[in-house]
């Protein structure tokens, strides 16, 4: 007889079925939040309280009423001894003026009593259609604002997997090693709070990200050089050429750093990334020409001479590790090392 | 010397009045014994008094009194502190009062007086036994010592000597033709019906399993009870049963009708329909929460004591799909009942009391 296969319910087992949520989560066969969807259903259920009805109480007053009626019973005056009936008589009316007196007093109290908790059956008669409700409408608030909170929480995780599948489209079309989506994303953040921002580069990976700025574009087919000549002075927050300068001219660049200096409002950045045309590295991995009409240096000169401040050059895109390991243990040649190490592109940087 | 045992509510049908009337029938082997309760379901009068019947004359510190502790009860404790016999503590958990608070509010503070009166019963107790070592744990962390561990006597016996009610059986084969998923326990917060709610919504919407589920329970609380109906109306749960209270027959008729026991307690000292499931050879699912894996033993699916309803949904859409698992798990269940022998473990427990009595 064939053995039933050994399994380990809590180990191998959960696992399993943990693997398993997870891939039709990734699959979309769930909702994104049905179990959170389901346990909050139920919270906010639970959320409305049931008050006891006050029907015990009236029946505890019932008995109350009933106990509380304090009737004189007659004191027995007769008697066999000669006289005594008399005197007996007279003791009793004195002895049942004091005691109807007291009596008097012990109705008029439990009438007080009945009427105070006849308010108070009233008040919790009352209670779920005032105070219950408003700690309901609280209650609702609360819920709202976990959903909200929720809501969120959810909206910032889409930001970042829309960031990463931005990043990684731009990866695939320009090249993991040109474009770094590290970069963009901390040149965009250094464009943040200024206003306006001049995109030369007309990239939708930028329009993407500065959602919180006015996004400025330039046409790509139509002449730069008007179409900033169009703008007024100061009209710009901050400016960023990704990866368009290598395009423009030599005629065409200087005229565009001095019109940034026109149009960007004093303390704004403007930033220019671009292939290093001295990188053997950016031209192996570019899917475009690298010109070498503008080296670092010369774009960073453009910008001091325009009148720009903070002016600096930052160095991106280092070729692997691997390759400059066996430049620098095989070249012989310095130039050819320094050619092969050189980093892909650069940016730079500087302020209005 | 007179060994009796209190209890703070005495009904047919609780475990801890089965236990101590169990427990009773070995006692009286040794002497006089007898069980006396705060509250008292009439029902119940030929067995168990009230706690102003227990007289104090003629009663040393010779003699001892069993305290069933499960709940607190300042009527009950002023009684304890009142008497001159000796007492030994039986812990049968008290369930965290934070689960009852939006529910039950008097519930929720006698369930918090209770753990702060197990705390000052403390110098006055001679012994203390507890059903599992979860339970002994914490007694110990509120100062007792030397807690002894004796399982509850589950009748399993008695229970698959039940007869099907033929009424529900025809209910069930007309009605419930899908898979069957079982849940037994009272309709409390902290025993999470609400997750197997979602794990059938799951199963039924998503994995397209016409699953029924019935819950089978004693309602204790009726705001909870009514917040599980409206949840199952809102969200148009189909093959849903919350069946309320059951006879033994009536139990017995569903273990046998169903094809896996889940759980998604998150607090138990025991939790007995684990091991009745067992009995009848279902497969379980549970909860890794408080003393659920120790009863457990390894016969069923752990899951995490986290685990949400989608996991549950998983664990038993697994259990259906592969039957070498699920005979696996019985044979797992039969063994593990076999460790919980109701004759041995009503000698054990009485050995026990014997012992922290002498």
């Amino acid at each position: 007889m064939d053995t039933p296969p050994s399994v380990d319910p809590n180990g191998a087992l959960v696992a399993r079925l943990q693997a398993r949520i997870a891939q039709r989560r990734a699959a979309g066969e769930y909702p994104p939040d049905l179990e959170w969807d389901l346990d909050e259903h139920f919270r906010r259920i639970t959320a409305y309280r049931a008050l006891p009805m006050p029907e015990r109480l009236t029946e505890a007053l019932k008995v109350l009423d009933e106990r509380a009626r304090f009737e004189l019973v007659p004191i027995p005056v007769g008697s066999s001894v000669p006289g005594a009936s008399k005197a007996l008589s007279r003791v009793a009316a004195a002895v049942e003026t004091q005691t109807r007196d007291l009596a008097d007093q012990l109705r008029s109290f439990a009438e007080g009593v009945r009427q105070a908790l006849d308010g108070v059956i009233e008040a919790m008669a009352a209670f779920p259609a005032t105070v219950l409700a408003q700690i309901d409408a609280v209650q609702d608030s609360q819920a709202l604002l976990d959903v909200r909170q929720h809501q969120v929480e959810r909206a910032l995780d889409l930001a970042g997997r829309r960031h990463h599948t931005l990043t990684t489209i731009v990866g695939s079309v320009c090249g993991d090693a040109i474009v770094d989506p590290v970069g963009h994303a901390d040149l965009v953040a250094r464009l943040v709070g200024f206003g306006p921002v001049l995109d030369l580069t007309a990239s939708p990976v930028f329009s993407a990200m500065l959602t919180a700025e006015e996004i400025v574009l330039c046409e790509p087919d139509g002449s730069i050089e008007a179409q900033l000549g169009s703008l007024l002075n100061g009209a710009l927050g901050a400016a960023v050429v990704v990866d368009a300068a290598a395009s423009l001219s030599t005629r065409e660049l200087p005229a565009v750093v001095v019109e940034l200096a026109r149009l960007v409002r004093q303390g704004g950045p403007v930033l220019i990334e671009s292939a290093n045309p001295a990188s053997w590295w950016a031209t192996a991995t570019s899917d475009r020409p690298v010109t070498a009409a503008w080296p670092a240096t010369w774009v960073a000169e453009l910008f001091e001479a325009a009148g720009f401040s903070e002016v600096a050059i930052e160095w991106r895109g280092l070729p692997p590790a691997e390759l400059g390991a066996e430049a620098g243990a095989g070249a012989a040649d310095g130039r050819l090392a320094a050619l092969l190490l050189a980093p892909a592109r650069y940016v730079v940087t500087a302020r209005r | 010397m007179a060994v009796d045992q209190i209890l703070v509510g005495a009904a047919p049908g609780d475990a801890v009045t089965g236990i101590a009337l169990a427990m009773r029938d070995l006692l009286r082997l040794d002497g006089p014994s007898e069980i006396y309760a705060r509250y008292r379901d009439p029902v119940l009068a030929g067995d168990v008094h009230t706690l102003d019947e227990l007289p104090i004359g003629g009663r040393t510190a010779a003699d001892v009194l069993v305290y069933h502790a499960s709940i607190g009860e300042p009527d009950v404790m002023a009684f304890l502190e009142g008497r001159p016999e000796r007492l030994i503590v039986h812990y049968h958990n008290m369930t965290p009062a934070r689960f009852f608070r939006t529910f039950d509010h008097r519930l929720s503070q006698l369930l918090e007086i209770g753990r702060g009166e197990l705390a000052a019963l403390r110098p006055r107790v001679c012994g203390a036994l507890a059903d599992s070592r979860y339970n002994a744990d914490e007694l110990e962390t509120i100062g007792y010592r030397d807690v002894r561990v004796a399982a509850p006597p589950v009748d399993f016996h008695g229970l698959l000597a039940q007869p099907t009610d033929p009424s529900l059986q025809r209910h069930i084969e007309l009605y419930h033709r899908g898979p069957r998923v079982l849940f037994v326990g009272q309709l409390l917060p902290h025993k999470r019906p609400d997750v197997l709610l979602g794990a059938a919504h799951i199963l039924r919407t998503y994995f397209g399993i016409p699953v029924f589920l019935v819950i089978a329970g004693t309602p204790r609380v009726a705001s909870y009870a009514a917040a599980l109906q409206r949840f199952v109306l809102e969200s148009n749960l189909a093959g849903v049963w919350l069946a309320g209270p059951q006879s033994a027959s009536r139990l017995a008729t569903f273990f046998r009708h169903s094809d896996i026991l889940v759980t998604a307690s998150e607090h138990e000292g025991f939790c007995v329909p684990l091991l009745e499931a067992m009995a009848f050879g279902l497969p379980v699912v549970a909860r890794a929460a408080a003393a659920i894996p120790e009863t457990m033993g390894g016969a069923g699916i752990l899951l995490p004591g986290d685990a949400g309803p989608a996991l549950f949904a998983e664990a038993i859409a697994e259990l259906l799909d592969d039957p070498a698992l699920r005979v696996e798990l019985e044979t797992r269940g039969y063994e593990r009942v076999l460790d919980f022998d109701p004759v041995q473990t009503r000698a054990s427990m009485h050995a026990t009391i014997r012992e922290l009595a002498a």
